[in-house]
């Protein structure tokens, strides 16, 4: 059995969490997440959380930083590097 | 004294309060009108904070809920640009036979500074105009500005078509059916309309004879083309204008310096001739 | 009917909107607003909930606390014990107002968690309801502050602070700004301090517990709450309304199976037989 990629987890969760009337494939890697599918400071909570449920990972508030959370692309590689640190 | 009134637009009951200075005080009368979603106390309560200083200085403050917002009567979805004009017209009416002699200053925040441009291009009692994160209007707005706003609609209408009830309302044209298919299917091309009327608001702007304050938070993102657009209006019709960005600050001002800032900058603006 | 009202407090006014049912009036309610930017967010939800109970025959009072909205006084000088003092004037307020007798508490998220540990200051109530309250206080405050940072870092980019250090300025005296919102160390203190389960045995005796989401069943911490609430006498009902967060929600939204459920309750509650 394949692995679940981490952008298509991801995209499962933005999908669910913000209630997108967009199937989870539809959302692209490099789109805008605050541009593009409206992701506000509520529902980036929302994904915090949720990535740190779903990953098992704990993002530290230093890390708080618009690069991570900018794109699906930038989200994956930061839960990624995350993942392989813990 | 804080004291609550009401007063009725088209057989709703709009709720609001007067804040009222010593009667030996002279001041102007300071119309405060909320954003699309907001209410009398203006984001994190600042609109109560502005009257109580403007109040201490001899002015006499009015805030209120507009149509379906706040604590008024109407259907939320039912408001519009227009229909909060003709609610700030209407607040006009019942507070001015009380102060005569004041002159008239409209205080608006986000979309309520549409709503200040709206009357004062249309209503001669307004004599000043004090804008905080006034939004682009008409030939102002930018592609971006309009993808945001249908974005953030498309997320609230896309959430209620999911449901039953929403769709009973819909047929019973209880919800803005406008907006739903504008947020759900043609972001594009939306708010042509919206866009025409504010176009003409701004035309008819030119009998306004008033002054401006503008205050804009730097880390708006609407602040670089509404800042540009308001000077250039200005300029282009004559009106006094005073600029003021808060270094840092985001749309709604949310923070205690931001806020302290901008009751500060208007406050003096109030008291300069 | 509905009239704007000011309630006497001391120096102080709490202000308030008072919804009369045109027939008989068979209960009343106090509700109570939750604080900060949710109470803006959710403002036309308890307004919409008011109307509609008073429509059904439950006289509603929407105030204030003292600090807050439309009341006299600073927020950053009052804290949960003078918000909790407040309910109960609230709830005299309405007694004497309307004259009815058999009163009730709604609160919402911090609101609730007011009303609940409100109670036992007011002497006869017959209901509680209790929409998505904060159980822990040391777990949504902790929530709150990271939210901050979420903001901050949408703002500026990065977030210019950390946890840590908002704690410390809080256990140095310093107050904090939550949103435009000054949090002193003593409100710090008594949002923490919040521990609904521990309060259950001297909490209200008809609770209807409501957990507001999109989708789901309700936590594990509502259900505890239930249980502890039960251990101590309490008759408890749990149920989940399909409603999004609207306290969190910036744009406006509608909230008809939330409402639609309480007043099935209120109604149950309050017939005559008050037994499901």
């Amino acid at each position: 059995m394949t692995e679940e990629k981490i952008e298509d987890r991801l995209k499962r969760m933005i999908a669910s969490r913000l209630f997108l009337k967009i199937a989870p494939e539809a959302i692209e890697d490099n789109k805008s997440l605050m541009d593009d599918y409206g992701v506000d400071s509520v529902s980036l909570l929302e994904l915090v959380v949720g990535i740190e449920e779903e990953f098992g990972i704990v993002i530290p508030d230093e890390e708080f930083s618009i690069k991570h959370f900018a794109t699906v692309a930038a989200l994956a590689a930061f839960v990624g590097s995350k993942m392989s640190a813990e | 004294m804080d004291n609550p009134i009401h007063f009725k637009v088209t057989n709703q009951t709009l709720y609001g309060i007067v804040h009222e200075p010593d009667p030996d005080r002279a001041g102007p009368l300071v119309l405060f009108l909320h954003g699309w979603a907001g209410s009398r106390l203006g984001p994190h309560r600042m609109f109560v904070h502005m009257a109580r200083r403007l109040t201490a200085r001899g002015c006499v403050c009015l805030r209120f809920d507009f149509r379906g917002r706040g604590d008024s009567g109407g259907t939320t979805a039912d408001a519009s640009i227009r229909s909060m004009i003709a609610d700030s017209k209407a607040a006009l009416d019942f507070i001015l036979p009380h102060y005569p002699e004041r002159q008239v200053i409209l205080l608006a925040i986000c979309s309520g500074c549409k709503v200040a441009i709206g009357t004062a291009a249309t209503d001669a009692r307004v004599g000043g105009l004090a804008l905080w994160s006034p939004e682009p209007m008409g030939p102002m707005r930018d592609t971006t500005s309009k993808n945001r706003k249908s974005l953030d609609a498309l997320r609230t209408y896309g959430r209620k078509l999911l449901r039953l009830e929403t769709w009973r309302k819909l047929l019973t044209f209880r919800v803005n059916v406008k907006m739903v298919k504008k947020a759900v299917g043609a972001r594009e091309v939306a708010g042509q309309g919206e866009i025409s009327d504010e176009t003409l608001w701004l035309n008819q702007l030119r009998t306004f004879k008033g002054r401006m304050l503008c205050i804009h938070g730097t880390n708006d993102p609407e602040t670089a083309t509404s800042r540009a657009g308001y000077k250039s209006l200005c300029s282009r019709l004559g009106i006094p204008q005073e600029v003021h960005e808060i270094a840092d600050a985001n749309h709604s001002f949310y923070g205690l310096d931001w806020e302290r800032k901008v009751i500060d900058l208007t406050d003096t603006w109030m008291g300069s001739r | 009917m509905e009239q704007s009202v000011l309630i006497p407090r001391g120096h102080d006014t709490l202000a308030g909107m008072l919804y009369q049912p045109d027939g008989e009036i068979r209960c009343g309610m106090v509700m109570c607003n939750p604080l900060f930017e949710e109470r803006k967010s959710s403002h036309r939800v308890m307004v919409d909930a008011a109307r509609a109970f008073a429509a059904n025959g439950c006289a509603v009072l929407r105030f204030d606390y003292i600090g807050c909205g439309d009341s006299t006084g600073d927020f950053k000088d009052f804290s949960c014990p003078d918000w909790r003092e407040d309910i109960t004037h609230a709830a005299r307020f309405m007694t004497g107002q309307t004259g009815i007798n058999r009163l009730g508490l709604l609160g919402l998220r911090l609101g609730a968690s007011l009303a609940y540990e409100a109670t036992r200051m007011i002497g006869s109530l017959e209901f509680t309801v209790l929409w998505e309250p904060l159980i822990h206080g040391r777990r949504h405050f902790d929530n709150e502050l990271r939210r901050k940072l979420v903001r901050e870092m949408m703002t500026f980019g990065q977030s210019r602070v950390t946890r840590a250090t908002l704690l410390k300025d809080l256990e140095d005296g310093q107050p904090i700004d939550l949103d435009g919102y000054a949090v002193t160390p003593r409100l710090f203190h008594d949002i923490t301090s919040i521990d609904l389960i521990k309060a259950a045995a001297q909490g209200p005796r008809k609770v209807l517990l409501v957990h507001i989401a999109p989708s789901g069943a309700a936590p594990r911490e509502l259900s505890v709450l239930k249980e502890a609430s039960l251990d101590g006498g309490a008759r408890v009902d749990l149920i989940s309304a399909e409603e999004d967060p609207f306290w969190n929600l910036v744009g406006l939204v509608e909230c008809p199976s939330l409402i639609e459920k309480t007043k099935g309750w209120i109604n149950l509650i309050t017939s005559n037989t008050g037994q499901p």
